[in-house]
C-alpha cells in the first residue's frame, strides 16, 4: 500500500516537474488532485536549508485585552523527516531565555524538550498536546510545525483565484487521531504555492478557527514568506496576530544547533 | 352626552351592518395574526435582564475575558456504588470522547481526560488519568485503587467531578452558542440526550441526570413551551364551559368564544410582528388575553340578554346594550392596558414582551366586543334566558345591608388593612433558580440529584487581577489567591473552588520529584511562570487554561461552586466574599463576583424597585382617566380606595400564607391594578349614572349600582379567578405565583368592591337620608 502510495507520489513529481500549471490539473486524475496541490507546496519550499527569524504573537480576546510574545525561532530541514526547530522566547520577562526544541516527524509524534532557565533543566514533554494551544495563542502546535506531506490526506475542491493568483481550494484531513481537527481547507496560488488561508474545522465538524496569511515577499533564495498571519477563533471571539521579522536564509546552523545542549545554551 | 349619543350611533351602524363588521373583524385579527408565524421562542436565561443590567455587563465581561460557555454536566451513578472499575471509566471515557461532537461543545471535562501531572525522572509527564488502551489494556494492569487515590487527592476533581466516597462522577461539556437563532439550545440538548440513552444502551448499570447551564436554558425553553401547549387549552375547556352556565345561550358562547380566539391571534401575532420571543413570562400571554377579553364579551352580553329578558326586541336589545356598555367597556380596557404596559418599566425583558402582548390583546378584544361581538349575535339566533330578578333583588339587598353598616365595615377594613399591610415587607424573595421549576421537573429533579450527591451547581466568578502583565505568577498575588480559595472553601455553603493556586502547587510538587513537602506555592516568580509554561505547552485540545488565565497572564478566574442555597445567602456569601477581598487584598483584586446566579440574585430586587415606580405611574394615569371619565374629582379621589386595598390585602395576605416569592411578584400590582380597577369603574360608572340621571341619593345610587353590575361583576371576578388559577397549573414557579396571586387579588377586590366601596360611597353623601329601597329596585 505505502509502496502504491510513493509509486504515485513518484509519478506525479516527474508529471508536475515537466508540464504547467494549466496542462497539470488536466493530466492529474482528479482524485490525486489534492495531493498534487499538497506536493507542489512541500517542493516549493523545499531546499531552504535552514532558516532563523523573529516573530511577535499578540493575543487577543473577546473585551479587546492585548498581548503579546516575542521569540526567535530557528529551523533545520532534515531530508527524509520532518524539520528540527529551536524556539527562543525573550518575552515575557518571566519566561525569556526559555527555549523550545521540537523535531517534527511525518507520523510518529513529535520529539518535544523545554528549557527553563529558573530551574536549569531541560524537560522533555509529553507527546499528546500538538492540539494544545502554543503559548495559549489560538495557533496550536500543529498548525505551525512543519507541515509533512503525509500528515494529511487531501481531496481537491475546486479552482479558485487565491491571493490574486489562480489558485486552488484543497481539502485535507490530518492522519493522526490526536489531531485537534477533523478538516482543513486550505487556499493555495497555483504559480508560487503561497498559501493564502486555512480553515480549521474541530472534533464536531464545525468552523473553528481561520489562518490568514499576507505580506508574503520573496527572499534572495526565491522562497516566499508570510510577514503576517493572523488566526481567528469563530467559537471564542479570540484571535492571535503573528509578525515575522528579519527573515534570514542560509546560516551556518548544523544539527549541533538543534540538540539539548544547545537548548541550554540557547538565551 | 355627547358620547351616549356616539354609543348609540355606533351600536346602530354595528346592527344595521353586521357582516362589514365581522369581515373587518376577521381582517384585523388576520392581518395581526400572520405575524404568528415569526413568533421564536427564547432560550436563554440572559433574556430575563436588560443589556443594560449590571450584574449581566460584568458577567458578560468576565466571559469576554476568559471564556463564555454554558455548561451541560452529565453526572453518572454506577448503581453498585463504584466509579473506579473497568465498565464505568470505560464508559465515562465513551461519554467524554463523544461529547466532544455534541454541537456547539468546545471543551469537555471528565475523570478519564484529567491532566494528570506526575514526575517520571526529570521529566513532567502530563497525560489523560486513564486512557482507553489502558483501559482495554487485556492484562488489566492499572491500578483503579491507585485511579481513586489520585482522583480523590485532586482539589480540582474532589466535590467537583467525583464526590468524596468516589460513587457519583460527572462529565462536564462546555458549550459556546453563537446565538444565532433560537434552536441551537433545543438542539445541543436533543443530541446530549441522545448520547444519554447511547451511553445507557452500551453500558447498562448507570444512571444518568443532566444538569447545567444549557440545561437550565433549556427547562425555561421547554417550561414557555409546556404552558403555551398545556395551559393554552386548559382554559379555554374551563372558559366554555363557565360561559355555558353562565350565559345558558349558544350564541352568546360562541360569539365569546370568537372574541377571544381573534383577541389571542391578534396579541400572539403582534409579538410575531415585533420579532418578540416566547419565554416563560410570556408564554401565558394567551391565557391572560383569554381572561380579559371575555369579560367586555360577558358585559355586554348580559345587558343584552337582561334586555331580552324584559322583552324588547333583539335588536333594540343589542342597540341598548351595546350603547350601556360602550364607555364602561372602554375604560375598563383602557385602565387594562395602563396596567400591562406598565410592566415595561420592568428589568425583565420577557414582562415587557408579556406587558405588550396582552396590551394589544387586549386593544383587541375592546375592539372585536363592540363589533364582531354584537354583529354575530344579530346574526344568530338569541333567546333570553331565564329571568334572573332574583339575583338582583339579592343584589338591592346587600347594597342596603352595606350601607347601615357603614361604619363598622369602614373600621373593620381599614384595621385589616394596615394590619395585612404590615406584613408585605416580610415577604422573602427567593429567586434560586432551580426553585423556579416545580418538584416534578425532569431538569429541578436532575439538578437537586446533582446537589445532594456530587456538587452544589450554583457557580460564582471571581476575576481576580494581579494588577501587572504576566502577574498571575507573582508569588505575593498566588498567596492572596490561595487564602482567598481558603476562604471560600470555610463557607458552609461552598461545596468547591477551582483555584488556578492548585495547578501551581502540584506543578511544585512534580517539579521536585513529586516530593509531598514540595506541595506548596512556588517560592520565585519566574519559576512559577517557567512551571506554567511547561504545563501549558503540555495540554491537548480543548484542556487549556484559556478559561482561567486571561491572555495577557495578568489575571484569573476562581469559582466557586455553591450548594442548596436562598437568594439571601448566595448574597451573603458574596458580600462577605467581597469584603473579605477588600480587608485583605491589594486593590487589583477588589472585585465583584458574577455569575448567573448572582444575576437572578437581583432580579428580584431591581423588578421591585424598578416596577414601584411603574405600578404608581400607572395608579397615578388610572386614577386621572378615572376622574375624568365620572366627571368628578371625588369619586375619581375614592375610586383610589377599591383599588389600592385588594393589592395591599393580596400582598399582605401572600406573605401571612405563603411568605416566599421571586421576582414575579414586582409585575402582580400592575397585572392586577388594571383589572381590579374594572370593577370599581364598572361600579361607580352605574352609582354615578343613578346619582346624575336619575338624582338618587347615595344609598339609593348604591342599591342601584348593585342590582345593576353586582351580577356581572361577580361573574367577571369568578372568571378572572378561574382565569389565573389556571396558571397555578404551570411548571414554572413564576407563573404559579403570578396566577394564584393574581387570583387572590381579584377575589379580594370584588370583596372589597361589595364591602369597603359602598360603605365609603354612603359616607360621601353626609349626613344618612331616609332612602325608600322599594321604589328603587325596579327602576332600569
Amino acid at each position: 500500500m505505502k509502496l502504491f502510495q510513493s509509486k504515485i507520489i513518484f509519478a506525479l513529481l516527474v508529471i508536475s516537474f515537466s508540464c504547467t500549471e494549466a496542462l497539470c490539473q488536466e493530466i492529474v486524475p482528479e482524485k490525486e488532485r489534492g495531493l498534487w496541490v499538497a506536493r507542489q507546496i512541500d517542493q516549493e519550499d523545499a531546499g531552504f536549508v535552514n532558516q532563523v527569524s523573529k516573530a511577535t504573537m499578540t493575543l487577543r480576546n473577546k473585551q479587546g485585552q492585548e498581548s503579546t510574545r516575542s521569540m526567535t525561532i530557528k529551523s533545520f530541514e532534515v531530508e527524509g523527516d520532518g524539520d528540527k526547530s529551536l524556539t527562543i522566547f525573550s518575552s515575557p520577562r518571566d519566561v525569556k531565555g526559555t527555549a523550545f526544541l521540537s523535531f517534527t516527524h511525518a507520523l510518529e509524534p513529535d520529539d518535544q524538550w523545554l528549557f527553563l532557565p529558573a530551574l536549569k533543566r531541560v524537560k522533555r514533554i509529553s507527546s499528546n498536546n500538538k492540539s494544545g494551544p502554543f503559548m495559549g495563542s489560538e495557533f496550536a502546535y500543529e498548525d505551525i510545525s512543519s507541515q509533512e506531506v503525509e500528515k494529511y490526506t487531501y481531496q481537491y475542491i475546486r479552482a479558485e483565484e487565491v491571493l490574486e493568483a489562480k489558485g486552488h481550494v484543497i481539502e485535507r484531513v490530518p492522519v493522526d487521531p490526536k489531531s485537534g481537527y477533523t478538516k482543513q481547507i486550505v487556499w493555495v496560488d497555483g504559480e508560487t504555492w503561497r498559501i493564502g488561508k486555512i480553515e480549521f474545522y474541530d472534533r464536531k465538524r464545525s468552523k473553528l478557527k481561520t489562518l490568514t496569511f499576507s505580506e508574503y515577499k520573496q527572499y534572495s533564495n526565491k522562497k516566499w514568506r508570510a510577514s503576517r498571519m493572523e488566526m481567528e477563533n469563530h467559537q471564542t471571539g479570540k484571535s492571535t496576530e503573528l509578525i515575522w521579522t528579519d527573515i534570514k536564509f542560509g546560516l551556518d546552523l548544523t544539527e549541533r544547533d538543534f540538540d539539548q545542549n544547545a537548548l541550554k545554551r540557547a538565551r | 352626552m355627547k358620547k351616549e349619543t356616539f354609543s348609540k350611533r355606533w351600536a346602530e351602524l354595528v346592527t344595521n351592518h353586521p357582516i362589514t363588521f365581522i369581515v373587518f373583524g376577521l381582517l384585523l385579527a388576520l392581518g395581526l395574526g400572520y405575524g404568528g408565524q415569526f413568533i421564536t421562542i427564547s432560550s436563554d436565561y440572559r433574556y430575563f435582564f436588560g443589556r443594560d443590567n449590571p450584574q449581566r455587563l460584568a458577567f458578560e465581561k468576565l466571559q469576554n475575558v476568559y471564556s463564555k460557555d454554558d455548561s451541560a454536566l452529565f453526572v453518572i451513578t454506577p448503581k453498585d456504588g463504584n466509579v473506579f472499575k473497568k465498565s464505568t471509566l470505560t464508559g465515562i471515557h465513551f461519554l467524554t470522547d463523544r461529547a466532544w461532537q455534541l454541537p456547539y461543545s468546545r471543551r469537555v471535562d471528565s475523570i478519564t481526560n484529567f491532566q494528570h501531572t506526575f514526575a517520571e525522572g526529570d521529566d513532567l509527564i502530563v497525560k489523560d488519568l486513564v486512557t482507553v488502551e489502558e483501559l482495554s489494556d487485556p492484562e488489566d494492569k492499572i491500578s483503579f485503587q491507585e485511579l481513586r487515590e489520585i482522583a480523590l487527592n485532586e482539589p480540582l476533581l474532589n466535590g467537583l467531578s467525583i464526590n468524596a466516597d468516589a460513587s457519583v462522577t460527572s462529565v462536564n461539556v462546555f458549550m459556546t452558542f453563537p446565538g444565532k437563532h433560537s434552536m441551537e439550545i433545543p438542539e445541543a440538548v436533543a443530541e446530549a440526550r441522545k448520547l444519554v440513552s447511547e451511553f445507557k444502551d452500551k453500558f447498562p448499570g448507570h444512571e444518568v441526570h443532566l444538569s447545567g447551564d444549557t440545561m437550565l436554558n433549556n427547562a425555561f425553553n421547554e417550561a414557555g413551551v409546556k404552558d403555551m401547549t398545556t395551559l393554552t387549552p386548559a382554559m379555554y375547556g374551563v372558559i366554555i364551559l363557565i360561559m355555558f352556565i353562565l350565559l345558558r345561550s349558544i350564541t352568546a358562547v360562541f360569539a365569546t368564544f370568537i372574541v377571544m380566539l381573534l383577541s389571542i391571534i391578534g396579541g400572539m401575532g403582534f409579538a410575531g410582528w415585533m420579532g418578540t420571543p416566547i419565554t416563560p413570562p410570556s408564554s401565558i400571554a394567551p391565557v391572560v388575553i383569554m381572561t380579559l377579553a371575555i369579560a367586555d364579551s360577558i358585559h355586554i352580553l348580559k345587558s343584552v340578554l337582561f334586555l331580552l329578558q324584559r322583552g324588547k326586541a333583539k335588536k333594540d336589545a343589542i342597540i341598548e346594550g351595546l350603547r350601556l356598555n360602550l364607555k364602561p367597556v372602554f375604560l375598563t380596557s383602557a385602565t387594562t392596558i395602563v396596567g400591562f404596559l406598565s410592566l415595561n418599566f420592568s428589568d425583565t425583558p420577557p414582562f415587557h414582551d408579556l406587558g405588550n402582548i396582552t396590551s394589544v390583546g387586549v386593544a383587541m378584544a375592546f375592539i372585536l366586543s363592540v363589533t364582531v361581538l354584537p354583529a354575530i349575535i344579530k346574526l344568530l339566533p338569541l333567546k333570553g334566558g331565564k329571568s334572573n330578578k332574583h339575583l338582583n333583588q339579592r343584589g338591592s339587598a346587600t347594597g342596603l345591608w352595606i350601607t347601615q353598616r357603614r361604619t363598622g365595615i369602614v373600621i373593620v377594613c381599614s384595621v385589616a388593612t394596615i394590619f395585612i399591610g404590615l406584613q408585605i415587607p416580610k415577604i422573602e424573595l427567593n429567586d434560586e433558580f432551580i426553585g423556579y421549576f416545580s418538584e416534578d421537573n425532569p431538569f429541578r429533579i436532575d439538578s437537586d440529584y446533582t446537589m445532594k450527591n456530587l456538587t452544589g451547581i450554583y457557580q460564582i466568578n471571581f476575576d481576580l487581577s494581579s494588577g501587572e502583565s504576566q502577574g498571575i505568577a507573582n508569588p505575593a498575588f498566588l498567596k492572596k489567591v490561595e487564602e482567598f480559595a481558603n476562604f471560600l472553601r470555610d463557607e458552609p455553603t461552598v461545596t468547591h473552588v477551582n483555584s488556578i493556586t492548585d495547578v501551581f502547587k502540584r506543578l511544585n510538587k512534580n517539579m521536585h520529584g513529586d516530593l509531598e513537602s514540595y506541595y506548596k506555592l512556588p517560592e520565585a516568580r519566574d519559576l512559577a511562570a517557567q512551571y506554567l509554561l511547561l504545563y501549558e505547552m503540555s495540554l491537548p485540545y480543548g484542556l487549556d487554561l484559556n478559561n482561567q488565565v486571561d491572555v495577557d497572564k495578568s489575571s484569573t478566574r476562581l469559582t466557586a461552586n455553591l450548594g442548596f442555597v436562598t437568594t439571601s445567602e448566595i448574597i451573603e456569601v458574596v458580600t462577605r466574599a467581597e469584603n473579605w477581598l477588600k480587608e485583605n487584598c491589594p486593590e487589583s483584586m477588589h472585585t465583584l463576583a458574577s455569575s448567573p446566579v448572582i444575576m437572578f440574585s437581583h432580579i428580584s430586587h431591581r423588578n421591585v424597585v424598578a416596577m414601584v415606580k411603574g405600578t404608581l405611574l400607572a395608579f397615578g394615569l388610572i386614577t386621572i382617566v378615572m376622574i375624568l371619565s365620572l366627571g368628578s374629582l371625588k369619586y375619581g379621589l375614592l375610586s383610589l380606595i377599591p383599588n389600592l386595598v385588594p393589592i395591599v390585602l393580596g400582598y399582605g395576605a401572600w406573605s401571612l400564607l405563603v411568605g416566599e416569592a421571586g421576582f414575579t411578584i414586582a409585575i402582580v400590582g400592575s397585572v392586577t391594578l388594571g383589572i381590579v380597577v374594572d370593577d370599581s369603574v364598572h361600579f361607580l360608572t352605574k352609582f354615578n349614572l343613578a346619582r346624575r340621571e336619575k338624582g338618587f341619593g347615595v344609598d339609593e345610587a348604591v342599591q342601584y349600582a348593585f342590582e345593576n353590575v353586582g351580577g356581572a361583576l361577580v361573574v367577571t371576578s369568578v372568571i378572572l379567578v378561574i382565569g389565573f388559577a389556571v396558571l397555578m397549573l404551570s411548571e414554572f414557579k413564576m407563573n404559579y405565583i403570578l396566577g394564584a396571586l393574581s387570583a387572590l387579588t381579584i377575589a379580594l377586590a370584588l370583596l372589597i368592591d361589595f364591602t369597603l366601596l359602598p360603605a365609603v360611597l354612603s359616607f360621601s353623601g353626609g349626613k344618612r337620608t331616609i332612602s325608600n329601597k322599594q321604589s328603587n329596585s325596579n327602576r332600569q
